[in-house]
């Protein structure tokens, strides 16, 4: 009763409503200037309990976990992506800059949830291992944790693009922003690291090979590639121009955004090629 | 010379190395074949340079966790460039009843260093089993092994559940299917007992067919004929349950259905259809080093970890609430 795809529907265009009472909250909360941090609060709650849910049901449903759609994969992605990104939220205040951008992406990517076919696949036998498990969830712990870079990234961005005037504290504050970046742009950079040897255990587990170049593989391989040379960049050229610097966590995020949903949405499967 | 490591040591090569594997990463995207050997190159370079670093940079020696992960980092490059020189992959089909042959793997990969001791590995192929579910959808395969000289141990390989033999190990693959048991008596006494393989079962139910060649000479095409797969309800693969016929044109094209136990008169001898078993085919892998690698990455990325972590609490400013918030300066 509770797990039919009907409620599945509601729970998620509930979530849909609940989004985007936040992002009218911030919008005007930061055009009058009045924090809104408590009322953004309990709409990320109720959006992530009401995800919570609808993966829930789904899961009762289907008997199997949310990893092979595409479906799947974005049902399951937009829930820890909310989860995350409240607990970002909460314990760092000044992250609270990226909600601007976070907010209308939560959204756009509900309204493409809700355009897709949610018809389920079996999860093959070989599928079925713990390391699928910590593959998946180190995947899900990176893509939260690069988006709050690439999202305060794209707010530094767009005040450069913006000309504010050149003041002492917007300087301040972009440097304030800025240290925000690199802690958290490490730390999904480690998950990455930890998605891709749980993804060669698994598949070397389930199919006998640790790595065969499959689209996916090859997509986050070269993700990881890049996380690592803007790393050694910062360090090579430490005059950076940080535009340069945020542009690239942007272009990351947007790599490894396509690595999640663009690569399946052509393959309809992840690591289709070994099914 | 060490102005040339220092120089070998630099960041800027370490970076045009990361170029590189990318690169040569969507140069494989567009064409498989072309991954491994090119990738040698940046890696190679990636290693010197790393290699130059660990001597030469003052970093590595303040920063105890850094000089970890670089270490492990090159340990990863050198156990996987030795693994794909020692590696060994391989695919074998094997009949219920039927001894391995190691002979009679098809090789796909074979490093420059493998010592070939495959031929070591003795058992014989058990009872195969693959669960489906309403809908042909496969579910759990179960193929029994049972190991020549110890007493008739069976071991079980399924899906994620590989058997080793010797380093070698056994994967079943989604590829098996049928194979007909023919018995050959020559007319000048000679009997001969051999299999026929089928293509992949269900995948190709619609083409149950093959050619076979008698040890008379004679070219035959064969085609087995089985009851429908019920699509609707849950199934079981296994030998012994099927009925089935092969029908055997000749080159005259001449027909003949045959059930188990009849017979056919040919040129120089006589056909007889025996049975009909399931195969199986399996991957064979020998990368006796992968335990080494995962154990090397895990603790580069632990190292990793460790120092990011000493990193952003060193950064962070005083009076700051955030425990990660700090300005990251990665040196």
């Amino acid at each position: 009763m509770f797990a039919t795809e009907a409620v599945e529907r509601n729970l998620l265009l509930i979530a849909l409503v609940t989004v985007s009472f936040a992002i009218v909250l911030e919008y005007l909360g930061r055009k009058r200037r009045r924090p809104t941090s408590v009322a953004t609060v309990s709409l990320l709650v109720a959006t992530t309990v009401v995800l919570f849910c609808a993966v829930f049901g789904r899961w009762l449903r289907e008997g199997q976990g949310p990893f092979l759609t595409l479906y799947d994969v974005l049902l399951s992605n937009l829930f820890t992506l909310n989860l995350i990104y409240l607990i970002i939220y909460v314990l760092f205040v000044r992250t609270r800059a990226s909600a601007v951008i976070v907010l209308p992406f939560f959204a756009l990517l509900g309204v493409w949830l809700l355009s897709l076919p949610s018809v389920a696949v079996p999860l093959p036998a070989t599928f079925d291992n713990p390391w699928l498990w910590m593959h998946v969830l180190s995947g899900k712990l990176f893509l939260g944790l690069s988006l709050v870079p690439a999202a305060l990234s794209a707010v530094l961005l767009l005040q450069i693009f913006a000309a504010r005037p050149a003041r002492e504290s917007a300087h301040a504050d972009a440097k304030q922003l800025d240290g925000e970046i690199w802690p958290l742009f490490a730390l999904a950079f480690i998950c990455h690291s930890f998605m891709l040897i749980a993804g060669s255990v698994w598949a070397h587990s389930a199919w006998g090979r640790y790595w065969a170049w499959d689209p996916l593989e090859t997509w986050a391989l070269i993700t990881w590639l890049a996380m690592a040379l803007l790393l050694h960049a910062r360090v090579t050229y430490r005059q950076l121009p940080p535009a340069i610097a945020w542009a690239s966590v942007v272009v990351i995020f947007g790599l490894a955004f396509l690595t999640f949903f663009g690569v399946p949405f052509v393959s309809m499967a992840p690591h289709k090629g070994v099914m | 010379m060490r102005t040339l490591v220092v120089r070998i040591a630099s960041l800027k090569i370490t970076l045009l190395g990361i170029v590189g594997i990318i690169i040569v990463a969507l140069a494989t995207y567009r064409n498989p074949e072309f991954g491994t050997v090119w990738l040698a190159v940046p890696l190679a370079v990636l290693a010197v340079n790393l290699l130059a670093a660990i001597l030469t940079n003052g970093a590595f020696r303040q920063q105890s966790a850094l000089l970890v992960f670089h270490v492990c980092l090159l340990a990863v490059i050198l156990l996987i460039a030795v693994g794909l020189l020692i590696r060994f992959d391989g695919h074998v089909e094997l009949v219920e009843g039927e001894a391995f042959d190691a002979y009679a793997v098809e090789i796909v990969r074979k490093g420059a260093l493998h010592r070939f001791v495959l031929d070591k590995v003795n058992f014989v192929q058990g009872r195969i089993t693959v669960d489906y579910r309403p809908g042909l959808i496969r579910h759990n395969t179960r193929s029994n092994v049972i190991e020549v000289g110890t007493n008739g141990q069976t071991q079980e390989i399924g899906d994620g559940n590989s058997v080793t033999f010797g380093s070698y190990r056994f994967n079943t693959t989604f590829n098996k299917g049928w194979a007909v048991i023919l018995r050959w008596s020559g007319d000048k006494g000679i009997v001969q007992r051999g299999s026929v393989n089928f293509p992949s079962y269900p995948e190709f139910e619609w083409k149950q067919a093959n050619e076979w060649t008698t040890p008379g000479g004679e070219h035959l095409a064969l085609e087995l004929r089985l009851n429908p797969v019920p699509g609707d309800s849950d199934w079981v693969l296994k030998s012994g349950e099927s009925e089935f016929s092969l029908v055997i044109s000749d080159a005259r094209l001449d027909t003949h259905e045959l059930k188990p136990g009849q017979s056919i008169r040919m040129r120089h001898g006589t056909l007889t259809v025996e049975d009909l078993r399931l195969w199986m085919g399996y991957r064979i892998d020998f990368d006796p080093l992968l335990p080494w690698v995962f154990a090397a990455a895990m603790l580069a990325l632990i190292a990793l970890a460790v120092h990011f972590q000493l990193k952003f609490r060193a950064a962070v400013p005083a009076g700051r609430t955030s425990a990660i918030g700090a300005t990251y300066v990665c040196d």
